[in-house]
C-alpha cells in the first residue's frame, strides 16, 4: 500500500477519534444527571395511596398515586444533587415524612426531615440533622417519628471508601421538636426500622455479631432480625438464630404476628443470587416462601388491612443500573401482579 | 555516508520484525548478494555505476521484497495484524459511542489509548514505522494493546446486558489474537538454529506464559482492591513489583542465552522462585 494511502487512513482515524472526543465532551452526563425512572423508595398509606420517588434527568421527584381516589400528582421536585429517601406515611395516612439528603454524602452528610401534610398539601421541614438519616418510622399516635441515624460517615479502613456507620435508633418528638438517642449500638449496618405501635420497642435488621470477637467469627455472622425494647430491658433475636441464609429487608404487621422478609432463595446454586420474599409467623416460628418470581424482590410493605404485600422488583439486578417495578401479592402469596406507576 | 546498496537493503531489513542481531545478519547477507550481482554485471561489460543501478533493478522493489521476507518469516502476520487493528478500532468506537449515548459516560482516556495502540499496530503492519519495527517493539505494543482492551472489556460490561455477550465474544477474539501474535512474534527466531533455536523457543514460551500468569494475578489483586477503595492509591504500585522483576529476568535470560547459557538458566530458576513466592504470599494472605 502506498504511503499516501496509509497517511490518509491514519488521518481519517484521527479525525473520527477527535469527533468522538468532542461528542464525549458535549454529551457526557454528570453522575447527578444520570438517574432516571422509579427508585425503590416508596410507601403505601391506609387509604391505598402510593407515595414513590422517581428520577427525571437525575432530579428526584416525589409523587402520589391512587387510581381509586383519582390521585396522580407530583408533590415535590428537587435539584439533581439531592435525593429523597424513605417516604413514610403516618398510621392514619394524613402525613408523609421523608428524608432529603445530598447525593454526595461524603461532601455533605446532613439530612433534612420533611413532612407533607396531605390535607393542606403543604411541605414543611420537621428538623435538620448534621448527620445522615437513613430511615424513618412513625408511631401509631403520630406524635413521634423514629429514625436511624449514622453517627459518622467516613472510611473505616484505609483501603475502603467512606460509608455511613455508627448507626443507632433515635426518636424525634414532633410536639417538643426534640431528638433523643434511644440506642448505643454504633452498628456498621442497621436497617428496616419497624417501631411497634406503642413506640416502646423496635424491630430492625443487623448482623448477629454480639458474640463475634475474632475476624473468622465476624466473617461467619449472619444478618437477622432483632427486637430492642427502649426501656433498656434487652435485645432479642426474632428470627431463627440457626437460619444459615441471611435475612435482609423486612416489614411486620402492626399486630406483630407476621413478618415479611427478604432473603436469598438460591444461595448454594453458585449463580446470580435470587432474592425472594418470605412470610414468617412469629408465634409458630415457621416461614413460607411468599414470592417465586426468580428476581430481586425488595422493600416489602404490608397494607393497613394486612391482606396485601407490596414490594419492588429490580429487573436488572446483577446486570446494570437498577430498574424497579412495583408489585403486589396477597399475604398468602396469591396473585402477584405489577402495579404500573405513572412516570 | 551510506551507499545506495546499504540504503536499499536497510529499507528491506527494517520491514521485518527481527531483533537487531537478526537484522544485522540479514543486512550482511542481502548486501553480499547485491554486490555479487553488481560484480557479475561489471564482468559482463557494464560500468560500475550502470551495474549498481542494474543490480538494484534486478533485485526488485525494496518494499515488495521486505514484505515478502516478512511473510516468509511469519506467514499471514500482516493479515492477522490488520484484522486485529481493524476489529479493535471498530470495538473501541462501538463501546465508546454506546457508553456515551446509553449511559452518558465519556471514556475519553480509554478511547485515545486504545485508538493509539490500534493505530500503532496498523502503522507497524503497513510498514509505516519501519525504524521501530522490531520484535520487542511489536510485542510491547501487543501487550499494551491487550491490557488496554481488557480495561475496555470492563467498560463494555457496564453496557446494556443484552449486548454484553456479543462484546465479550469480540473481546475474547481480540485477546486470543493478541496472545497468538505475541507468542508467534517471539518465536520467530531466524538468528537461531539447531539446539539453540529449540532452547530459545522454550525460553520464550516459558517467559511469556509466566508473564501472562503474573500479570493476571497482579490485575486481579488490583481490581479487588479497587472494588473496596474509592480511589487509586500510590501503594498499589507495589503490586507491579513481580511484573518488573519478571521483565528484568526475561531480558537477562535472552541476553545471556547465547554467550552464558548457565547464567540464563539461573535467571529462569529465579523466575520460578518468584512465582512460588507469589503463591506462598497469596496462601498466607488467604489464611
Amino acid at each position: 500500500m502506498k504511503k499516501k494511502h496509509i497517511y490518509l487512513i491514519l488521518t481519517t482515524l484521527a479525525i473520527v477519534t477527535v469527533l468522538f472526543v468532542i461528542a464525549g465532551l458535549v454529551f457526557k452526563k454528570e453522575e447527578n444527571e444520570k438517574q432516571q425512572g422509579l427508585t425503590n423508595q416508596y410507601d403505601v398509606s391506609t387509604q391505598g395511596t402510593i407515595a414513590y420517588v422517581t428520577h427525571f434527568k437525575g432530579k428526584p421527584q416525589l409523587k402520589l398515586y391512587n387510581p381509586t381516589l383519582s390521585v396522580e400528582e407530583k408533590v415535590l421536585e428537587l435539584s439533581n444533587d439531592e435525593q429523597i429517601l424513605d417516604p413514610t406515611y403516618s398510621y392514619n395516612g394524613n402525613m408523609l415524612a421523608f428524608i432529603v439528603a445530598k447525593k454526595n454524602q461524603e461532601e455533605d452528610s446532613t439530612s433534612s426531615i420533611q413532612l407533607l401534610d396531605l390535607k393542606s398539601q403543604k411541605i414543611s421541614e420537621l428538623f435538620k440533622a448534621d448527620f445522615l438519616i437513613t430511615e424513618l418510622d412513625f408511631t401509631k399516635s403520630g406524635r413521634s417519628l423514629f429514625y436511624i441515624g449514622a453517627g459518622s460517615f467516613k472510611n473505616y479502613s484505609p483501603i475502603t471508601g467512606p460509608r455511613p456507620h455508627d448507626l443507632d435508633i433515635y426518636e424525634f418528638d414532633i410536639e417538643k421538636k426534640e431528638s433523643t438517642q434511644l440506642t448505643s449500638f454504633k452498628k456498621y449496618g442497621l436497617s428496616s426500622l419497624n417501631v411497634t405501635t406503642d413506640g416502646k420497642a423496635a424491630y430492625y435488621q443487623t448482623d448477629d455479631d454480639a458474640d463475634a470477637k475474632t475476624a473468622d467469627e465476624i466473617f461467619e455472622t449472619h444478618q437477622r432480625i432483632f427486637k430492642v425494647k427502649f426501656d433498656q430491658t434487652g435485645i432479642e433475636t426474632v428470627t431463627d438464630s440457626k437460619r444459615d441464609v441471611d435475612i435482609f429487608d423486612f416489614t411486620i404487621t402492626p399486630d406483630e404476628k407476621t413478618m415479611i422478609f427478604q432473603s436469598i432463595s438460591n444461595e448454594q446454586s453458585g449463580s446470580t443470587y435470587i432474592y425472594e420474599l418470605y412470610s414468617y409467623d412469629l408465634k409458630t416460628k415457621t416461614e413460607k416462601q411468599l414470592t417465586h418470581l426468580q428476581e430481586y424482590t425488595d422493600r416489602p410493605v404490608i397494607s393497613s388491612d394486612t391482606k396485601t404485600v407490596y414490594f419492588m422488583v429490580d429487573k436488572k439486578f446483577g446486570k446494570s443500573d437498577p430498574q424497579y417495578h412495583l408489585y403486589k401479592v396477597g399475604i398468602d402469596g396469591d396473585n402477584p401482579e405489577e402495579i404500573l406507576l405513572p412516570n | 555516508m551510506k551507499t545506495a546498496f546499504e540504503r536499499y537493503v536497510k529499507k528491506i531489513v527494517n520491514q521485518t520484525d527481527c531483533t537487531k542481531e537478526e537484522k544485522e545478519d540479514m543486512f550482511e547477507e542481502l548486501l553480499l548478494h547485491l554486490e555479487l550481482s553488481r560484480d557479475d554485471l561489471i564482468k559482463q561489460g557494464k560500468t560500475p555505476k550502470e551495474a549498481e543501478k542494474m543490480a538494484l533493478i534486478l533485485f526488485g522493489d525494496e518494499w515488495e521484497i521486505g514484505s515478502q521476507i516478512q511473510q516468509a518469516i511469519f506467514p499471514y502476520r500482516k493479515e492477522l495484524m490488520l484484522t486485529l487493528s481493524i476489529v479493535s478500532i471498530l470495538f473501541t468506537f462501538s463501546v465508546y459511542a454506546l457508553q456515551l449515548f446509553q449511559e452518558g459516560d465519556a471514556y475519553i482516556g480509554w478511547l485515545l489509548f486504545s485508538i493509539l495502540t490500534s493505530a500503532t499496530l496498523l502503522s507497524l503492519t503497513l510498514n509505516l514505522l519501519v525504524s521501530i519495527n522490531r520484535k520487542i517493539m511489536v510485542n510491547t505494543v501487543l501487550v499494551t494493546h491487550a491490557l488496554v482492551y481488557i480495561y475496555g472489556w470492563g467498560i463494555a460490561s457496564a453496557l446494556d446486558f443484552t449486548l454484553f455477550p456479543l462484546f465479550s465474544l469480540i473481546m475474547a477474539a481480540i485477546l486470543l489474537l493478541s496472545l497468538y501474535l505475541i507468542y508467534k512474534t517471539a518465536l520467530v527466531l531466524p538468528g537461531y538454529s539447531g539446539k539453540n533455536l529449540k532452547k530459545a523457543k522454550l525460553l520464550h514460551i516459558f517467559n511469556i506464559t509466566l508473564g501472562i500468569l503474573i500479570l493476571s494475578v497482579t490485575l486481579f489483586f488490583l481490581y479487588a482492591f479497587l472494588i473496596f477503595s474509592s480511589e487509586v492509591q500510590p501503594f498499589m504500585l507495589l503490586f507491579f513489583i513481580p511484573t518488573v522483576l519478571w521483565i528484568s529476568l526475561y531480558i537477562l535470560q535472552i541476553k545471556l542465552l547465547k554467550k552464558k547459557p548457565t547464567a540464563s538458566n539461573i535467571c529462569a530458576v529465579l523466575q520460578v522462585l518468584l512465582v512460588l513466592a507469589i503463591i506462598f504470599t497469596m496462601m498466607i494472605l488467604y489464611r
